[in-house]
C-alpha cells in the first residue's frame, strides 16, 4: 500500500559550510517537536539527521536533504556531489574516520557517522559511486 | 505562604486576587509556560519547569512559591534544620557561618547541620563517576533541580548523562536522620527535617513522595520566610557570644560548592564547562543534544545566575552573596582537601542509577496526519499575525497565541491587529450597503 506523503521539504547543504553545519537538522527537529512526536524519536532524528549533515560539510561539495513524512514513518534522503566512499564497509565501522587533522581538531571525524545513523535508525541504505557520489535513504518509525 | 504544602506537581501559584496583569511574567517565562487570559496571569501545567523566573520578575508578588512554614512540622518529637550554603551569604560579612547556624537553631529547632562536609564527600564520589565513566560524553551535574526537569521534561535522552549522584544535601539530611535516630533513641519519621532553601524547585522534589527515588526531608521553608527572625537571633547571638555558641565543622573547601565553577575546581577537572542562567541552559542542553559538546567531560549546570545564590527565595542580592561568599571562602582559607581522603558519609551509597525517569505527557503520540494538519493551521494563522511578539493578546509571542488559537484556548480577535483588520473590513462592508454611499 502506498502512503500518503504528509510532509515533504528539501534543503541544500553546501560542503565546508562548517559556520552552518547542523541547522538542517535543527530545522527538522523543530518541524517534529511541533507536531509533538515522542522526544526519543525526536532524537533518533536529528542524530541521523546530523551525522548525515556533517559528513556532507566535511566531504561533499553539495548536497541535498529530502525530508518526508509518509503515513507514520519519516525518510530522509541524501543525494551529494562529492568523492564518494571507497569502501563502504569499512566505512561503517565504528572508530573508522577519513577525516583530515584539520576535522579532527574542530571535534569532527570520530569515525561514528555512520555507524551512529544505522544504530538510530529503523532502515537504512547506502550506494556510493568513486568520484560521482553518495545517497543515503534513511527511515525512521515516528510511532 | 502555606498551601497546605502536601503533594504538588509546581512549587509555584498564581493568586489572581493580587495579579494586575502586568504581563512581565509572560515576557521573561523561558518556556512559555505563562498565559494572561482576562488581565490574570496563569500557568500551563505540563510546559512549567519550576525554574522561578517568574517569582523574581512579578513586582506584586502574586507569584507565590509554595512552602512550608513552621506550624508544619509541630506534629515531629524532633527537628533538624538543613540550610542550603545560599544561607551562610545572606547577612553582613562580619557574620560567619558559625553565627548563623548557632542563631538558626534558637529560631525552633532541635538540630542544626552544615552541609559543607557532605558537599566534599559527595564531590568525591562525582570525581569518580566521571573518571569511570564510558558513555556518550559530556556528563551533565545533577545538582540544580530545575535542570533536571528541564532535561526529564524536554531532553529525556539526555537523562543518560546526568550525573546519578545524590545531592549534598539529601546526604547529609539521610545522615542526620540516622544519626539523631540512633542518639536519641526516637523512630525515624519522628525525625522532621526541614530544608532551609533559595530554590522553589527543590520543594517540588521535597514533596514528592512517590516514584523510585524520593527526597528524605519532610519539608522545606525558604530563606525569605525565617530572614527576619533569624536576622533577630543573628543578633542576639552577637550580643550574647558567651552563651549557647556551638561550633559547626564547616568546611572552607566546601563552601566551594556553592560558587559556579566551584564543581570544576574542586574536582580539578580541566574540560569543564559552567553554564548559568535558564537561557543559557537551555542553549546548551540544544547544542549538546546536537552532539556539539562530545569534547567535554563535565557540564556544570544552574538554572539561577551564579547559581543557589540567584535563587529567588534569597534576601540579599546575587553579586553581594557572591562576595560574601568568596569572602568567607578565604576566611576559612583555600586548603584544598584530598579526595581521596575518607569521610562519615562513604558508607552511604552515593550513587543512584535510577533518580531519574523522563517527565512528559505521554499522549504525545497521536494522529500523525491530524497533527500536520494543525501545525499547517497553525502556520497558516501565524502568517495573518503582526510577528512583533507585542503579548497584548496575552500569549508570550505571535507563535504561541498562533498555537493557542488553534488549541482553542484563544481567539484569533484577541490579536489586537487581527481585530482592528477585521473591523476595518466590516465597516467596509456595512458602509457599501448604505444607501448613497460608494
Amino acid at each position: 500500500m502506498e502512503r500518503e506523503i504528509l510532509y515533504n521539504k528539501s534543503f541544500n547543504i553546501m560542503g565546508r559550510d562548517f559556520a552552518n553545519a547542523g541547522s538542517v537538522s535543527v530545522k527538522i527537529k523543530n518541524i517534529l517537536k511541533e507536531i509533538k512526536i515522542k522526544p526519543e524519536i525526536v532524537y533518533r532524528v536529528s542524530i541521523c539527521c546530523y551525522e548525515a549533515e556533517m559528513n556532507e560539510v566535511m566531504y561533499a561539495e553539495i548536497a541535498n536533504l529530502n525530508f518526508t513524512i509518509s503515513g507514520d514513518e519519516a525518510v530522509i534522503t541524501i543525494e551529494d556531489k562529492g568523492p564518494g566512499i571507497e569502501n563502504v564497509e569499512l566505512a561503517m565501522k565504528e572508530g573508522y574516520s577519513t577525516a583530515t587533522q584539520e576535522m579532527r581538531e574542530m571535534g569532527f571525524g570520530a569515525g561514528l557517522g555512520l555507524p551512529n545513523i544505522k544504530n538510530n535508525s529503523d532502515e537504512f541504505k547506502i550506494e556510493s559511486k568513486i568520484s560521482e557520489g553518495t545517497k543515503l535513504y534513511i527511515k525512521i518509525n515516528l510511532i | 505562604m502555606n498551601r497546605g504544602a502536601e503533594t504538588y506537581n509546581h512549587s509555584i501559584c498564581f493568586e489572581p486576587s493580587r495579579c494586575t496583569g502586568e504581563m512581565d511574567c509572560l515576557k521573561i517565562c523561558p518556556v512559555d509556560a505563562i498565559r494572561v487570559r482576562a488581565g490574570k496571569a496563569k500557568m500551563l501545567e505540563d510546559k512549567c519547569i519550576d525554574c522561578g523566573e517568574c517569582v523574581k520578575i512579578c513586582r506584586n508578588s502574586a507569584i507565590i512559591p509554595l512552602t512550608n512554614t513552621f506550624k508544619d512540622f509541630a506534629k515531629y518529637d524532633y527537628t533538624i534544620a538543613i540550610p542550603s550554603l545560599a544561607l551562610y551569604t545572606q547577612f553582613d560579612r562580619n557574620i560567619k557561618p558559625n553565627t548563623i547556624l548557632s542563631s538558626l537553631k534558637k529560631t525552633g529547632f532541635n538540630e542544626v547541620i552544615d552541609i559543607t562536609r557532605a558537599c566534599i564527600s559527595v564531590l568525591k564520589t562525582t570525581n569518580r563517576y566521571i573518571k569511570e565513566y564510558k558513555g556518550r560524553k559530556p556528563l551533565i551535574s545533577s545538582f540544580c533541580p530545575t535542570c533536571i526537569k528541564i532535561i526529564q521534561m524536554r531532553y529525556p535522552e539526555l537523562i543518560k548523562n546526568l550525573i546519578p549522584v545524590i545531592s549534598p544535601t539529601e546526604l547529609a539530611a539521610e545522615d542526620a536522620k540516622r544519626e539523631a535516630s540512633l542518639r536519641l533513641g526516637i523512630e525515624e519519621n519522628k525525625i522532621g527535617l526541614i530544608y532551609i532553601t533559595s530554590c522553589p524547585s527543590k520543594t517540588v522534589i521535597i514533596s514528592k513522595k512517590k516514584g523510585k527515588y524520593y527526597s528524605a526531608f519532610n519539608g522545606s521553608i525558604p530563606i525569605t520566610e525565617i530572614y527576619n527572625i533569624l536576622f533577630d537571633a543573628i543578633q542576639h547571638t552577637v550580643k550574647n557570644v558567651d552563651n549557647d555558641y556551638e561550633f559547626f565543622d564547616v568546611s572552607g573547601f566546601g563552601l566551594n560548592f556553592a560558587r559556579l565553577g566551584g564543581l570544576g575546581y574542586m574536582m580539578n577537572c580541566d574540560n569543564s564547562i559552567t553554564v548559568s542562567g535558564i537561557n543559557n541552559v537551555l542553549y546548551v542542553l540544544d547544542e549538546i543534544e546536537k552532539g556539539r559538546m562530545h569534547n567535554v567531560d563535565f557540564v556544570e549546570m544552574h538554572g539561577c545566575t551564579e547559581s543557589c545564590l540567584g535563587g529567588p527565595m534569597n534576601v540579599e542580592n546575587v553579586y553581594i552573596a557572591r562576595t560574601n561568599l568568596l569572602n568567607l571562602i578565604s576566611y576559612f582559607g583555600e586548603i584544598k582537601i584530598p579526595l581521596g581522603k575518607k569521610d562519615k558519609y562513604e558508607k552511604y551509597n552515593q550513587i543512584n542509577e535510577n533518580m531519574y525517569e523522563p517527565e512528559y505527557k505521554e499522549d504525545v503520540i497521536i494522529d500523525i496526519k491530524k497533527a500536520i494538519m494543525k501545525r499547517t493551521e497553525r502556520k497558516k494563522i501565524y502568517s495573518e499575525l503582526p510577528g512583533i511578539n507585542c503579548g497584548a493578546c496575552g500569549s508570550p509571542t505571535c507563535e504561541t497565541f498562533s498555537e493557542d488559537v488553534v488549541e482553542g484556548d484563544a481567539g484569533i480577535n484577541d490579536c489586537i491587529f487581527v481585530a482592528v483588520k477585521n473591523l476595518e473590513e466590516k465597516l467596509k462592508n456595512y458602509e457599501s450597503k448604505i444607501p448613497g454611499r460608494k
